[in-house]
This record gives C-alpha cells, structure tokens and sequence, in this order.
C-alpha cells in the first residue's frame, strides 16, 4: 500500500474490484454456453433434491427432512406473516428501530402480556413517604381499579390465608405506621439472580408504599450472573464461596442468600446507593450479616471516607451475628475490608432506611433446582429469617428442574412440598407464595422451538403442593401465555426471550415483574375489601 | 424473506426457472435489449422482487415504486432539460424526494427529539413532534442506489433509462434489495442490456458464493449472536469484564460474517441470472489502519459518498484544512447512515477523528521534506512517524511484524468503538464500557462451543487470500453430481448449527 492510497479514501475508479468487474462485464457468453451452464446447474440442483429427498424415506430421519407438513407452504407463509420479521434485530438498531406495530406485538404475544410490556413511569422516583404522627387518624389505603389494568392471571390462594401476613404488613406500611417496612425475600434460579423481575418488583411497590431501602445483598458475585440493580455493589480480592447449589458443607451453614463468603485478608467488598435509579437512592442503616466462629477474623468497616471501624468475627460459640452502622438517611456507601486475624465468614449486607416502606430482596442462585433449598439446615435458615423479619417468602423454582427428564410428577410434588414447609418452618408469620417457572424451551428434531414436556409437569405439581401445604401460587407459565410461550417472546419485538429459550430478557423480566405486582396488588385489594 | 431460509431458496429457484425459460422459450429467443423477451424477463424479475419485498411489509411497497418513478422520470427531465438550471431542478427534486423520505422514516424522529433536547437545555421546553412509523427495509441501500443514477445523469455520465421495466429492475432487483451491495446504474444496466448468460464457470461460482454465504451467516454470525453477543448488550451487568469483552469481538466477527454473507449470497445469486454485483468487503479486518479499513468495510458505501460526496466537496485538492473538513464530514455521514441515534453521532465522529489522524499522519511524513508548522499535535504525529520509522529498521516498508502490530491495534479501534454501533442507545453503552474496565475476570458464560467458533472465525479471516481461491477453483472444477453432494454436505452442517428459527441480517435495518 503505497503512501498516497493510504492517504485517503482512495482515488476515483481506484477499487480494483469494480474495475474487474468493469472487465468481466465485456464478456458475453454464447447461448450454447448458456445452455450447457444451465445443465450443469440443473444436475446440480437434482443431486441436492434427490438428496434432500432421502430423509423421507424414513420417520426417524425427520430431523433433516428440509420441510414437513404443517409448517406451512414455502413463499406463501411468509406472507401471512405480521411484517415483524425485523424482531429481534431492535437490539441493534441503535434507535433505528425500536420495536414493531402494537397490533403486531398483540398478535405476536396476546393482549394481556402485551398490556405488561409498558415500563410505566419507571424513571420517577418513589415519593418520600413519612410515617403518621402518633395522634394523627392512618389513612384509608385503598387500590384503585386503575392499578390493576394489564392484570393477567391472579394469585392462586384457595384457603386465602397464604397471603394474609403479608397483606397484613402492607397494609400497616401503607397506613404510614412509624417503622412499618414489609419485607420480601424471593428466591429463585438464574431468573431471579439477574434481579430482573425482582427490580420491577421492588420499584414497583417501593413507589407504591415507599421505600425502605435496597434489602440483602450478597458480599460478592456469586456465579454470574447474579447483580443487582439499583445499587452500587463491587469486590475484589480471593473470597473464597461455599454456594448451596453446590453443597459441600457438612453444617448445612449458607446464611440467608445461599452463599457463605470466606476470606482471611485483603479483600474487599463496597456496597452503596445509587442515585441513577429511582429507588435505592437512600439508606440510614448497613447491616452486615456474618458468622462468628472461635477462629474469626477481623473485617474493617468505613461509611464513606469516614473513620474506620473494626468488627471481629471471633467469638466462643458459632453462630449467626449482625453488626449495624448507622448513618443519616441520604447517599452513603460503606467499603468492607477483611484484615486477617482469622478467617471472615460473611453472607451479606443489607442496605434499609426507617421506613415504612417495602424492602425487597432478590435472592437468586444461578442453576439452583427447588430441592437444593433442602441442603440448608434448617434452624439456620430460621434464624437467618427470625433477625430479617420476612413478611413474605417467594420460592420461584423449577426452570432448571426441567431437565430432570427421569422425575415423576410426584417427586417434584414431594421436592416443591418440602420447600414449602422449609420456608414455613423458617417463617411462620410470614406469608408464602410459590410462583411457577418461566416457560422453557427447546429446538425440536425439526428446529421448531417447542416447550419442554416437563414445563407443563412441574406447573401442575407445583399448583398441586402450593394448594396442598396452604401456599398461594403464581403461575407464570400460564401468565406468559402457557404452551409456545417461550418461542412467542423470542419472536415478538421486542424481543423477551434469549435464544437459549430458558431466560427471558430484560424486557421479559419485566413483563413478568409486572405481571407478578399486579397479581399481588389484587390480591392485597381483595384483602382490603374484605377486611 | 431471508436468505436464510428454505422459502428463499424456493422463491431463487422459481425466480431462475421463469427468467431462463423466457430466456430460451419466450418470443424471440435470440433477445437483444429491446426486444419483447428481454422486456418480458425484467418485468419477470420485477415482479418477483416486488413479491419478494412485500414479504416483509407489504405497506412499504410504495416507497420503493415512488422513488423507482421518480428517478425514472428525473433522468429523463435530466436528459431532456435544455438549460442547467433545468437540470438542477429535475436533480433537486430527485434528491429532495428520496432524501426526503429517508428523512422521515430513518431520521425525523431523531433529530426531532434532539432539537427538544437541545432546546431544553436552554431552558425551552417543547414537546417534540415524533411520528409513529416503522423503517421500512432497506431504506438506505435503494435510496443511495437511485441517487446515484440520477447524479451520474446529471453529470452527463450516464445516459438515462428509456425503458421503465429496464430501471425498476435496476432499483427493485431483489437479491440485492434489502443490503446491498449498493449498485451504481454504470454497472448493472450494460449488464440488462445483453442477453443473459451462464458457464460451469459462473453456476460454480454463485454456487459456492451462496454456500460461504451461509457458512458466515448461521455458523459464525447467528451462533455468537445469539449465545454471548445479544445477551451481554441486553444486560451487561450480567456479564464479567472478560465475558464483554469477548461479547465484543464476538459482535465484530458476527456483524462481518452477517453482512459479508449477506452479500455473498446476494451475489451468488445474481451470477446464477447472469448479474454480476460489486464485492463489498476485502477482509476489513487485515486493514493496517482505519482509513484502509474503511476502504476495505462495505465498500460500495464508502465508495458511493466518496464519489458522490468527498470528491465533489473538492476531496484533497482544496487546501489542508477543507481536506479534513471533506474526510471528516464523509466519515461522519458514514456513521450516521447506519442509524438515528446519538450513539452513530459519536461513531461517526469517532471514525472521522481516526481517519483525520491518518492523513496527519501522512501529512507529517510529507512535511519532513519542506517546512514544517510545530504544534502539539503535530509532534505527536511526529512521534509517532519516528517511532515506526525506527521500528521498521531502516526498510522502506514495514516488517511483517510491524503489520501484524497496525492490524491489531486497528482491529481494537474497531472493536472498541463498535460499542457504540451495537448498543441500544448510550445508557447501554456506557454500561457496557463500564463493564470493559470492570476488572473482573470470569469466562464461566463462554462456551467451549462458542471459543471453538469465535477461534476458527477470526483465523479464517487471516488466511491467505489463495487459499479460499483454491477452494473456490477445485469446487467450480467439480462435475455437477459432486457440487450437489458437497452443497448437501454444507446443508448438513448448518442444519446442525442453526440456532433457531432464521435470525434476520443485521443490515437489514438499516
């Protein structure tokens, strides 16, 4: 490349290529010529037909059968398509395109899971809320019919009193009691730990009822892609995890997120709030959760570039311990440091402010099955929610346990039953809701994008032991928009499903956060109404 | 209708099998340009290609006969006009209705919001007007496309069409329609205007053009699309610094392989109608910095607003300073036909500051010889001269090492400033950049599958030339039987490849 092309765009009629093209185009070919290249092509054309034909010849070769009936006429069905096709290429358009007609995204999805794409109002911020006076009347709390517009399916709650603690705490935090925060702990899979359909939640009911912090965070990643939103969180140095997905410890010990964090020194971990979302902007108390053991270390403690102080983990006996840091109500960021002394157990930290509001906190385990939950012992796991004051449990399982092609429908009954009764046992007071699997696919022989059969299986088992054991349900799946559902949102546009067919994308969690806040909100407004 | 699909594959092949049986068993078989045959063939394709369009959004349709009629009839007023100032009013009603219409459905709403934007920031509150329309495919390829016919008219290099048919095809032909290559009328209308024709050579050719096509598109583009690229753009905070990064070269392989294939298809497909199309792509990822790779990157874009932009603005030969302004305005346009948004505004200026940079360069090499103007840019490049002068060792061109050193930091400016291209507006890329120097390091999210395609991948693109040439001349010398068995072979392979249901091209969009 000579200096003067490197220069610019290079000269006029300098593409080599045009000017081979500008050469060729001189040829011309006789008909004769033309003949013989259209019978080498059609040849071609009949060794790749005869071939494609061979699949035919038997039903177990239908994989590669290039076309079989009922996929509709070749050219003719991409007629009767919803001129969407673009979907799924709104990720790129950098604006160009942002999502397809809404009379297509109502074809494509159905009315009601269309009604919860809208991410209403999601940048205002929760209103401060203040509590009541001592001497001053509560004031009526009442949901208006307007908040329940977009409602897809509801709570399934036959004896009614699944969700009762909970409502009963809502309705104290939306009477603005002094102190009233009402605390979620929703567990999950990966659908949970990327905080998606929980950020909606809890920005939904923190702008509801008020907001009462960000809730537990977890020390540091655990596998990705666990993150929250809404909040500053980092860490660094060699912790060392034991995750109760993965098992392995013999005292059951993984605290109340699933993941016990181990360092001796030299790490670090920096939660704080963050003022770009419009909840969590605020915190008037940290709250570190550890393990005090014999060999405990020492952690090092500083909200913002305050003093620094020093918390041992040491203690005679074993167990659970919390360390409160409180500061003015406002933007604060607290840095922990291990410094050695022994070895640091930690579970998390949470973020509140004075309330009343609503805390929620999003506790997902990435590739976690319902009956992993059972590896938890369970007088630490009532300990852990004894201190936390949980008002509701979410036990949101069963995309992973779609693998388990060799389970019966009662083994998930009986795993989803002892789930059941371990939250219950860890809370009773507090209210309980089961909440079905996001719908979950795969590629059939012929590349269609088909539910799996044991989505359907796990739905009902879990419909089965949530009625059994007096726990309220949510059938996602169904709310989704049941059976293909899965291979609708990764059409439609915008896209709401990845193309692994197992996770659904922001947007997605969204729709399903939407969908899960207007099934609670009706239930806590037929709460109100009887009551 | 996507190329990656069997429906495309039918629709090619009803396509051919009409246009070669009016070719040889329509009214006068041995057609000229303007006999009744050759007229009965371009309105074939014609009509095909319409159908073809209208697969995706049949509303849209009018928008590519309005500006097929009014280009038509500008080259004829063009023609026709006896004063120049008649000749500028045909061009300029050529140029105010297509980019008129490019205007409304790719831009209106961007600059509209923009404007509300800016005015807000002096304290002007206006609720800026925003128009609920969707952006019709391939907009800006058939756009560019008829502009420059009407231009080459008008600057008396062209004659205009005579034959209505003759022109809708030029501007309708539907293999490459939606993405291009963005044709100029100089070279595809002599090519209308001769009977049609084929050889083993030229079936060989389109044959194994489509076949790499595909290859590129579900083996390479649609496989790290869908399992890191698309994930880690739609939420970042899931992903580890490592894991984005990866997601970003996996972006730069798919987006070449998607668009590379898109037109190896669309030119297999014409040679099998005797067309020949322009290449749009000479392995952009070798080029030793980013005005090469801009001349190596969709070419037939950069070539159009060369000739139709750069050099008409006076290109280099009207001062320093207009020169840069030229590159820079060129470069920018670049950016910006890819989309209506703030983040190809800052793509834009981003590649023109790195092209402006390269001809400093030169520049400064050049000045050596005569008087020099020290600044601190000037330094630097400066600098930066004597450094690779010192590295080549006295050679009058660069080691080979040398090269490989430019080609690797080119490819991380296009890498990095591709962010930009692929997020969904600057929130997203900022997110994304954030996760870049986030300093953490897991690759738990990445496949063995997806190293092994994102490896083979790249060496593919850094192969020798000849070697693909190689390939290309022992399957055109294969006899038909065996290209059938070795396309059914490739079916093969991209049956066990492909994703899911066919994954639009990414240029479609645009």
């Amino acid at each position: 490349m000579s200096e003067r092309d490197d220069e610019l765009l290079g000269e006029e009629g300098s593409n080599t290529i045009l000017d081979q093209l500008d050469s060729l185009d001189e040829r011309v070919g006789s008909p004769s010529m033309t003949r013989a290249g259209l019978a080498h092509l059609g040849v071609v054309v009949l060794v790749l037909a005869g071939l494609a034909a061979l699949p035919y010849a038997s039903t177990d070769l239908r994989r590669w059968q290039p076309w079989v009936e009922g996929e509709g006429v070749p050219i003719v069905r991409m007629f009767q398509g919803d001129g969407t096709t673009e979907a799924g290429m709104a990720l790129a358009t950098g604006g160009a395109v942002t999502r397809g007609s809404d009379e297509a995204v109502v074809a494509t999805l159905g009315e009601a899971v269309a009604a919860n794409l809208a991410a209403d109002d999601e940048a205002a911020p929760a209103p401060d809320v203040e509590p009541v006076a001592p001497d001053e009347a509560p004031p009526a709390v009442r949901i208006d019919p307007s908040e329940l517009e977009g409602l897809v399916r509801e709570l399934e709650d036959p004896g009614g009193r699944a969700m009762r603690p909970f409502y009963e705490a809502l309705l104290r935090t939306g009477q603005r009691e002094a102190g009233a925060i009402t605390r979620v702990a929703h567990y999950g899979d990966s659908s949970i730990a990327g905080d998606g359909i929980t950020v909606t939640m809890r920005r939904l009911l923190q702008r509801r009822f008020g907001d009462a912090g960000h809730g537990f965070v977890l020390i540091a990643r655990g596998t990705m892609p666990y993150h929250h939103q809404d909040i500053r969180h980092s860490a660094e140095g060699p912790w060392d995890l034991d995750q109760l997905v993965r098992a392995g410890r013999r005292d059951h010990v993984y605290g109340y997120g699933g993941v016990l964090y181990r360092a001796g020194g030299g790490t670090t971990a920096r939660f704080g709030t963050d003022d770009r979302g419009p909840v969590g902007g605020s915190v008037s108390r940290f709250e570190l959760w550890y393990r005090q053991q014999p060999r405990g270390g020492r952690v090092d403690l500083r909200v913002d570039d305050g003093e620094r102080e020093v918390v041992s983990t040491r203690g005679e006996t074993t167990e659970d311990a919390w360390h409160t840091v409180s500061v003015p109500d406002g933007p604060h960021r607290i840095e922990l440091r291990t410094i050695g002394g022994g070895e640091s157990q930690l579970y998390g930290m949470v973020l509140e402010r004075e309330g009343p509001g609503v805390v929620y906190d999003s506790l997902g385990m990435v590739g976690a099955r319902a009956r992993r939950m059972l590896g938890l012992d369970p007088e630490h796991f009532r300990a852990q929610h004894g201190h936390r004051q949980t008002n509701l449990i979410v036990l949101a399982f069963g995309g992973n346990d779609a693998d388990d092609v060799g389970r019966t429908p009662e083994q998930f009954e009986d795993d989803f039953r002892q789930i059941i009764r371990l939250a219950r046992r860890a809370r009773p007071e507090a209210g309980c809701l089961l909440m079905a699997p996001l719908d979950q696919a795969r590629r059939d022989d012929r590349g269609n994008i088909v539910t799996m059969d044991q989505v359907p299986v796990i739905v009902a088992a879990e419909r089965r032991a949530a009625a059994a054991e007096g726990c309220a349900f949510f059938d996602t799946y169904e709310a989704m928009g049941g059976d293909g559902a899965m291979r609708r949102w990764f059409r439609s546009n915008p896209r709401l499903a990845f193309g692994d067919f197992r996770h659904a994308t922001p947007a997605g969690y969204r729709v399903v956060g939407n969908m899960l806040y207007r099934a609670i909100l009706k239930g806590f407004s037929d709460y109100l109404t009887q009551s | 209708m996507l190329f990656n699909s069997l429906d495309y594959f039918a629709f090619l092949g009803l396509t051919l099998a009409g246009f070669w049986a009016i070719r040889f068993l329509g009214p006068e078989r041995d057609d000229g340009p303007r006999t009744r045959g050759a007229w009965l063939r371009l309105l074939f394709v014609f009509l095909a290609s319409c159908a073809f369009y209208m697969a995706w959004n049949w509303r849209y349709i009018g928008l590519i006969l309005f500006s097929t009629l009014l280009d038509y009839c500008a080259g004829l007023g063009i023609h026709a006009a006896k004063s120049s100032r008649a000749k500028k009013a045909w061009l300029g009603l050529s140029l105010a209705g297509n980019l008129g219409l490019l205007g409304v459905f790719k831009y209106f709403n961007f600059f509209s919001e923009a404007t509300g934007d800016v005015l807000s920031l002096f304290g002007v509150a206006i609720h800026a007007p925003v128009l609920d329309v969707l952006l019709p495919v391939g907009i800006s390829f058939y756009t560019f496309q008829t502009l420059s016919y009407t231009i080459d008219v008008y600057r008396g290099r062209l004659e205009p069409v005579r034959n209505p048919i003759e022109f809708a095809f030029y501007v309708t032909f539907f293999a490459q329609l939606v993405a291009g290559p963005i044709v100029r009328a100089s070279e595809l209308l002599p090519q209308l205007r001769r009977p049609p024709w084929l050889d083993r050579e030229r079936v060989g050719h389109g044959l194994f053009l489509i076949a790499i096509g595909l290859i590129k598109k579900v083996i390479l583009a649609d496989f790290v699309s869908v399992n890191l690229v698309d994930r880690v753009f739609a939420d970042p905070s899931a992903f580890s610094g490592t894991e984005t990064i990866i997601g970003l070269y996996a972006f730069t392989l798919q987006i070449y392989a998607d668009f590379s294939g898109y037109t190896d298809v669309a030119r297999g497909s014409s040679l099998l109608f005797g067309i020949e199309l322009p290449e749009n792509f000479d392995r952009p990822y070798q080029a030793t910095s980013v005005a090469e790779f801009w001349r190596r990157w969709h070419m037939t874009l950069s070539t159009w607003l060369r000739d139709y932009l750069y050099f008409p603005l006076g290109g280099s030969k009207s001062g320093e300073l207009r020169t840069y302004f030229n590159l820079y305005l060129t470069l920018f346009l670049i950016g910006l036909w890819h989309g209506a948004s703030w983040t190809f505004v800052i793509y834009g200026n981003l590649q023109a500051a790195a092209v402006m940079w390269n001809r400093y360069l030169v520049r400064e090499r050049a000045a050596r010889r005569g008087p020099t103007r020290p600044s601190s840019v000037y330094l630097l490049a400066s600098a930066w001269n004597r450094l690779n002068d010192l590295l080549r060792g006295g050679l009058d061109r660069d080691p080979l090492w040398l090269t490989a050193v430019k080609v690797l930091l080119t490819m991380q400016f296009v890498v990095f400033s591709r962010i930009l291209f692929r997020a969904t507006g600057l929130d997203n890329a900022e997110l994304v950049a954030s996760r870049v120097v986030s300093g953490t390091w897991s690759v738990a999210q990445v496949s063995t599958e997806l190293w092994g395609v994102l490896l083979a991948g790249f060496v593919l693109h850094y192969l020798p030339r000849s070697w693909l040439e190689s390939l290309r001349s022992r399957f055109v010398q294969l006899p038909p039987w065996a290209q059938g068995i070795a396309l059914a072979l490739v079916g093969v392979v991209l049956a066990i490849f492909v994703t899911a249901e066919a994954v639009p091209y990414i240029y479609f969009q645009f």
